[in-house]
């Protein structure tokens, strides 16, 4: 088993690279939420995304826009 | 590496049309600023292609959406040598107000590059940079790219076949448009 | 009671129309007190165009149009395809949120701090709103929308829309010119909301004042013999197309109508008008310079013929001239025009013209090309109104000439109600007859306190003051 491709953010192409994140994509956010991009608005700055865990627990199954620099890691 | 007698003569050859262009696209330049329209008429080819699109304001990437298409939108010119004659008979009556009087025009063309030779036609890319000076203080400036075929011709060297314009402006800033760039 | 504006030292702005001499002060084009006071008392107000539904067809489509001297982001909605309009303007501190001409979105991020907006304009997110060192969570999101117009109609396909939550339904305040409107908004066989849009919209500055232009280039029939003089002595036909001096084929049947300039002194609406007097629709008259485009506007008006065979014609649309909506939209068949202020000597000239969606790619061609070589800054038509209309404002603008005033006594006195259109003067067509009625609901404008002094809003109310 190869471990899933983590996508890097930083540096000069990580504003291009999240621009473009695919639907699919795993996020993790700073704030220990984690779920799944359901669209990508391509403005570099927001990826939405539908939680599967969120520190506010009424959010788990719901849909937000999250900041870029509240993604802690984006994977495959 | 120009290596071999063929490769010397095509680079010569080269070097000499783009020369011989390059005369070509002054003098229509010349024309113009010198209200010899009827002149630089004489250097279009009858089935001449004039074209100058839009461009907008695009979100990074969206590039196909810049220029607006030849077929579907909304252009600044997309016509031929018919309509171009007609504008030329209006700037010839006198009374066609945004040009009298007169406009101080300077054309200035520059960047030549040769692009592709196919046949009789060839492929030129130029700049132009035209200046407005009009009345007491109307200035305008017109700075853009063209993308052109010419023809070979033996009357005048080359006939203009078609023409791309890439203007640099968004919202066209100048009153009016009243010459031919 | 209505409030007195204060235009220039001690003067009331009524003291600056001379309804018994027929004139208007030129401060009215110059002062840039009296332009700060129209962009609140009118533009504010009334009903502006904002584009064309088929300029955005799918969701998320949106395009940035004006009113007045600001932004507008009209977009149609991803979940209910609803058009909106929002302002372009970010709630947090201004910046403006769009900086494209169009596009397809999913969100409108704000560059600045990363506000962000979905299509409906509620605020769904901001960088660092989760922050503990920042918002922590407590940006009552809802509260801080988009400012969203306070009223938005979708007529027949073209888009309007008023910052006016007290202003009346867009039909009230088109009165009677609401069936000419929908005329010139069906495609050419008269089917309604037919139309294709040609995008994008074509713009150009101007410097002079919106009122030059805005409220006299409908109609204005006494400057095209001398203004477009240059068109018509170099061949280039002024209607549809240049016919580069092939002869038209002039060969319809006589058709009784009469032609006037009407005004409608309490709406502000007028320009030219047609009186049908039979029903049906005028035989077809070739006037395209393309080739095999005529053959297609022929049969088209075949069929709309039948269609309106016992009806008699509206007063505008195919063949019946244009005219001007209040504040300074002019509309004819298939065509908008209309002028954005930006400031008091400036002025932004919009065009949008389009053709029945059905019809073949050479008539779009032909219609394309023929709007492309006639309007704006590069039309051999407009390009003559654009001289006069610009030089217009620096020989008004000085200490000496703005003491002097504008003539608009021509045909004054002489114009008639009739009953084919209620409420609306109607005068030779070579009359200022509408430009008068621009300037009655101009001042009622200016001088309202609120749309309960304007009519319709105020059934009573009698706007016209020559
Ligand atoms: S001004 Fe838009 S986010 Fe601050
Ligand atoms: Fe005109």
């Amino acid at each position: 088993m190869t471990e899933p491709k983590k996508y890097v953010l930083s540096g000069p192409n990580g504003a291009d690279t999240f621009r473009n994140l695919p639907e699919g994509t795993k996020i993790a956010t700073i704030y220990g939420g984690a779920g799944e991009i359901t669209a990508n608005p391509g403005d570099g700055a927001y990826v939405l995304v539908r939680f599967t865990e969120h520190e506010n627990a009424a959010l788990v199954g719901q849909e937000e826009y999250v900041f870029f620099n509240e993604v802690r890691e984006a994977t495959e | 590496m120009v290596d071999t007698p063929n490769a010397a003569r095509q680079a010569l050859e080269d070097v000499v049309l783009k020369h011989e262009l390059e005369q070509f696209l002054y003098l229509e330049a010349r024309l113009l600023d010198e209200r010899r329209h009827e002149e630089w008429l004489d250097l279009l080819a009858d089935d001449l292609h004039y074209w100058m699109p839009m461009r907008r304001n695009i979100k990074f990437g969206d590039w196909d959406l810049e220029f607006t298409s030849m077929d579907e939108e909304i252009n600044w010119f997309d016509e031929g040598k018919d309509i171009l004659a007609g504008r030329i008979r209006q700037l010839k009556t006198g009374v066609h107000w945004p040009e009298e009087p007169v406009s101080r025009f300077e054309h200035i063309v520059s960047n030549v590059e040769l692009v592709s030779v196919d046949g009789d036609e060839i492929r030129v890319n130029s700049k132009f940079f035209c200046y407005q000076n009009r009345l007491q203080d109307e200035v305008n400036q017109f700075v853009g790219r063209r993308e052109d075929l010419v023809r070979r011709d033996p009357d005048t060297g080359f006939k203009l076949v078609f023409r791309k314009l890439i203007l640099a402006q968004n919202v066209m800033l100048p009153k009016v448009l009243n010459t031919f760039l | 009671m209505v409030a007195i504006i204060r235009a220039r030292g001690d003067r009331s702005i009524r003291d600056y129309i001379d309804p018994e001499r027929g004139t208007v002060s030129r401060e009215l084009y110059v002062n840039p007190d009296i332009f700060e006071q129209e962009m609140e008392q009118i533009f504010q107000r009334c009903w502006l165009f904002l584009g064309h539904e088929s300029q955005i067809p799918n969701p998320g489509d949106f395009v940035i149009s004006r009113m007045g001297t600001e932004e507008v982001i009209v977009v149609r909605d991803r979940k209910d395809n609803q058009i909106r309009a929002f302002l372009n303007s970010c709630r947090h501190r201004g910046m403006k949120v769009v900086r494209y001409d169009q596009g397809n979105s999913l969100i409108f991020t704000c560059p600045f701090h990363a506000w962000t907006y979905d299509t409906t304009g509620r605020l769904v997110g901001a960088g660092f709103q989760h922050s503990p060192e920042a918002y922590c969570g407590t940006l009552p999101k809802e509260e801080w929308g988009l400012a969203e117009v306070a009223q938005f109609k979708n007529f027949y396909g073209s888009l309007w829309a008023t910052w006016d939550p007290k202003a009346p339904s867009f039909e009230d305040y088109l009165g009677p010119f609401a069936e000419s409107l929908r005329h010139c908004l069906q495609s050419s066989d008269g089917v309604d909301a037919g139309l294709d849009m040609f995008t994008p919209f074509q713009r150009h500055r101007l410097p002079t004042n919106w009122k030059v232009p805005g409220f006299t280039s409908v109609t204005d029939l006494t400057h095209t013999a001398m203004t477009h003089r240059s068109a018509s002595a170099a061949k280039l036909h002024q209607d549809r197309g240049s016919k580069g001096g092939r002869d038209r084929t002039r060969n319809a049947a006589p058709f009784p109508m009469n032609k006037y300039a009407i005004g409608d002194h309490n709406l502000g609406h007028g320009g030219m008008c047609t009186l049908y007097h039979q029903p049906g629709v005028p035989e077809y008259e070739e006037e395209w310079y393309e080739e095999g485009v005529d053959d297609y506007f022929r049969e088209a008006t075949a069929r709309k013929s039948k269609l309106l065979a016992d009806k008699i014609m509206a007063p505008h649309g195919w063949g019946g001239g244009h005219f001007a909506i209040f504040p300074s939209v002019m509309v004819d068949s298939w065509r908008l025009r209309w002028w954005q202020p930006h400031s008091v000597g400036v002025v932004e000239r919009w065009t949008l013209s389009g053709i029945d969606k059905t019809a073949p790619k050479h008539v779009r061609d032909g219609v394309r090309h023929y709007s492309e070589r006639f309007n704006g800054p590069v039309g051999f038509f407009e390009s003559d109104d654009m001289e006069n209309w610009n030089y217009v404002f620096p020989a008004s603008q000085g200490a000496r000439a703005r003491k002097l005033d504008y003539f608009f006594a021509n045909g004054k006195g002489l114009g008639k109600y009739n009953d084919r259109l209620p409420g609306v003067v109607f005068n030779g067509s070579y009359t200022e007859e509408a430009q008068r009625a621009r300037f009655s609901r101009w001042l009622a404008f200016m001088e309202a306190n609120s749309w309960d002094d304007l009519y319709p809003v105020n059934k009573s109310a009698d706007h016209r003051i020559w």
